[in-house]
């Protein structure tokens, strides 16, 4: 099969951290600038899938394991059910604001809202994508 | 200039959607369904609508294609037998159909003039004292109608956890 050349090798490891760090921000400002959650966890999927497409497969192990991107699927999953939960604590029902008693709006909820939708989106679409890529990859690296 | 930059825009759009329908390799089509996507995005983004623009690039220029690429590796790749541009007599009426559905449309829907300026107007002076966000849309999706979003990420997580149950056994 056709073998990856060292440009795309390295335009793939160089781009793919500000490509991550893009997605980070649209999830940690998603409550003051245009994102939120589930655009910033699909950047964070592609920013997954870049190294994994272009990089030789020697590279590729290290970076990416599906148990990781599993856990972290689950896990903003869960976070998402418990603040949810902690709504029904604190103020009555079920993702009720836990933080809605102070005076002074503030963005404390959607800001972790986001934080676990992004988490959740990001591993699960970036989950996806590898499975589904991982069997060409073997091809091309056989 | 920037409605005739909004028409030119929507004629190329128009353009690769009804191209990548007519070529016989599907890689062009899956290629040109990139380009459409994209070039939608800018359309969001002139429209004032940066979320939607993200989400369009992201999805459908980024994860669509690559799983589209995928789905084309994994079939045959052309679909006939001789000739890049394909056209029969059906899709000729589909086409005709589709025209035809536009114009209706075009003349049946009232021209559009701002939207609702109830529910505008009051996410503009409540949205931020109830939620504490300035980006509207997220204290839409996260504030207003946190429980829709809750319903949402259960339907991803039951999509990936299927795919990933088929992957995993055909592979």
């Amino acid at each position: 099969m056709r073998t990856k050349t060292d440009m795309l090798d390295v335009t793939s490891r160089k781009l793919a951290p500000y490509v991550l760090l893009f997605g980070c921000y649209l999830i940690s400002y998603g409550h003051l600038s245009p994102g939120g959650g589930f655009q910033g966890g699909v950047v964070l999927a592609s920013g997954l899938i870049l190294p994994a497409l272009g990089c030789r497969p020697q590279r590729r192990e290290d970076l990416l394991s599906n148990y990781a991107l599993n856990i972290g699927e689950a896990l903003g999953f869960v976070a998402f059910f418990l603040i949810g939960v902690a709504g029904i604590a604190t103020a009555g029902y079920f993702l009720a604001d836990p933080f809605s008693q102070s005076d002074s709006p503030h963005a404390w909820f959607i800001f972790i809202l986001n934080l676990a939708i992004g988490l959740k989106v990001g591993a699960g679409i970036g989950l996806l994508s590898l499975l589904l890529i991982r069997e060409s990859l073997e091809d091309e690296d056989g | 200039m920037t409605d005739f930059f909004l028409e030119a825009l929507l004629f190329v759009i128009l353009l690769t959607g009804t191209l990548s329908l007519l070529f016989r390799d599907l890689f062009v089509s899956v290629i040109l369904l990139a380009i459409f996507s994209f070039l939608s995005s800018l359309l969001f983004y002139v429209a004032h609508a940066p979320d939607v623009a993200i989400t369009e690039a992201a999805v459908g220029a980024g994860v669509t294609t690559l799983i589209f690429v995928w789905a084309v590796k994994a079939s045959s790749r052309a679909t006939g037998e001789s000739g890049s541009i394909r056209l029969s007599l059906g899709q000729i009426g589909d086409l005709v159909l589709v025209l035809f559905l536009g114009a209706l449309l075009y003349f049946i829907l009232p021209p559009l003039e701002g939207g609702p300026e109830l529910m505008r107007d009051f996410l503009t002076h409540n949205g931020y004292r109830d939620t504490g966000a300035f980006n509207l849309v997220s204290a839409i999706y996260l504030g207003y109608r946190a429980f829709d979003t809750f319903g949402e990420t259960i339907v991803l997580l039951c999509a990936v956890t299927g795919s990933i149950y088929f992957l995993s056994r055909h592979g």
